[in-house]
């Protein structure tokens, strides 16, 4: 099993139970989904860091954003909104560096919403 | 009540659709601005819909603005999805015709507080739309319901290829009625009569309140059924029921008469010359001693 020193960085269990009611299968069904689409979400905001088209770095971030944001993840929410501003502003100098800061954190949280969850 | 999801994230679509359905829902899911346009088309349209902002393709302002151009018997509720600290504007949302917005990522509880307000709206219009659609007395279809709804089904008749036709009916000496006994009783005939042409018509028909003691009934012919004898049943039933009137178990029985028309798809005619004939064969009905049922001619 992996281990967190700090989990509640990387999310806010209490939050986002908050959220769906307090109903923990909510949370779980949805990381499953989570779990599938987070990938092809990222490569779709690379693809358009590498490319400079910053409309799409801007929604795609933006949707990250909101999937991240379910689990009340404060870092990824964080990063996301950096990326979303970039693209909304068509700066994208320091974009790259965001972005491997972005999904070095989502798959962090991936791995620890499935550490939490998984736990009965 | 049928809520659409329109959301392109796959994560916040399922959970708008596990909580939705948690509270009880049934809910209709899309992922783009097209794909819910196509689910506002079919029969059992949703009421209300729940749409995310930023999406590809159509966005959810671009969709919302859709459907209210959309020609629609009833009312589309619209609350669309912002995210927190997002550059959406909640007035240009609000300009484009939603009712209103919930910020992403919600908490459940205000999610089901905001779809209860939208039921409710949508109740009240469906009441309001009833009452304005519905004759009080007997209950069924005002003039102009009828009217609208029957030149709707006149229009489908056409582009079906199936023919469709119209029964008018008039009560015999119905100011005999209210003379003598008065317009209360007069009113309860009414009511008794119109449960013999609800009872006499099928599913799929319809009943209208044409005037004073005129009713008409829209027959959508099948291959099977002929509506002269639809009217014809309709009739007998009439003159076979006694009607009590008071309290010692007085009954009067009274009679009506009919024309029946048909409008064929191959024809030209419209609601106006459907209404025209059939009106005449009514008249005919009328002056060769009431009590029958009489053809229109063809057109
Ligand atoms: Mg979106």
């Amino acid at each position: 099993m992996v281990v967190f020193d700090d989990l509640s960085r990387i999310f806010d269990l209490d939050d986002a139970l908050e959220k769906v009611g307090g109903d923990r299968e909510i949370l779980e069904e949805i990381l499953v989904v989570f779990s599938e689409s987070y990938p092809d979400q990222l490569s779709e905001l690379k693809k358009a860091i590498d490319k400079g088209d910053a409309p799409i770095v801007e929604r795609a971030a933006h949707t990250i954003k909101g999937s991240v944001g379910i689990f009340s993840s404060k870092k990824a929410l964080e990063t996301a909104f950096r990326l979303e501003t970039m693209g909304h502003d068509e700066n994208l100098e320091d974009a790259a560096a965001i972005y491997s800061k972005l999904e070095q954190e989502v798959e962090e949280l991936e791995a620890a919403l499935r550490a939490t969850l998984s736990e009965s | 009540m049928n809520i659409l999801i329109v959301e392109d994230d796959p994560v916040s679509r399922r959970l708008l659709e596990v909580t939705l359905r948690k509270f009880g829902y049934d809910v209709v899911v899309t992922s783009n601005g097209n794909e819910a346009l196509e689910a506002l088309q079919g029969p059992s349209v949703p009421s209300l819909v729940i749409s995310d902002w930023m999406m590809p393709g159509m966005d959810g302002l671009e969709l919302c603005r859709n459907i209210r151009v959309m020609k629609k018997s009833s009312y589309t509720y619209f609350i669309i999805l912002t995210a927190k600290g997002g550059k959406e504007d909640v007035i240009k949302g609000l300009d484009a015709g939603a009712d209103d917005f919930l910020t992403k990522p919600f908490n459940s509880e205000e999610l089901k507080y905001r779809v209860k307000i939208g039921e409710r709206i949508i109740n009240l219009e469906q009441r309001i739309l009833k009452l304005a659609t519905t004759d009080s007395l007997t209950g069924v279809l005002n003039r102009r319901a009828f009217m609208e709804r029957m030149s709707e089904e006149i229009q489908r008749a056409k582009r079906e290829k199936s023919p469709i036709s119209l029964i008018l009916m008039d009560i015999d000496h119905f100011k005999k009625v209210n003379d003598t006994y008065g317009h209360q009783i007069g009113d309860l005939v009414l009511q008794r009569v119109t449960d013999q042409l609800i009872d006499r018509s099928r599913a799929y028909d319809f009943v209208g309140r044409y005037g004073g003691e005129e009713f008409v009934i829209c027959v959508l012919s099948m291959e099977d059924i002929n509506p002269f004898s639809i009217a014809e049943r309709m009739r007998k039933n009439i003159e076979a029921q006694t009607i009590v009137i008071d309290k010692n178990n007085q009954t009067i029985r009274i009679t009506a008469s009919f024309g029946v028309g048909t409008c064929r798809p191959e024809s030209e005619d419209g609601l106006d010359d459907l209404i025209k004939r059939t009106d005449k064969a009514l008249y005919e009905a009328k002056n060769s001693g009431r009590n029958r049922v009489c053809l229109a001619r063809k057109e």
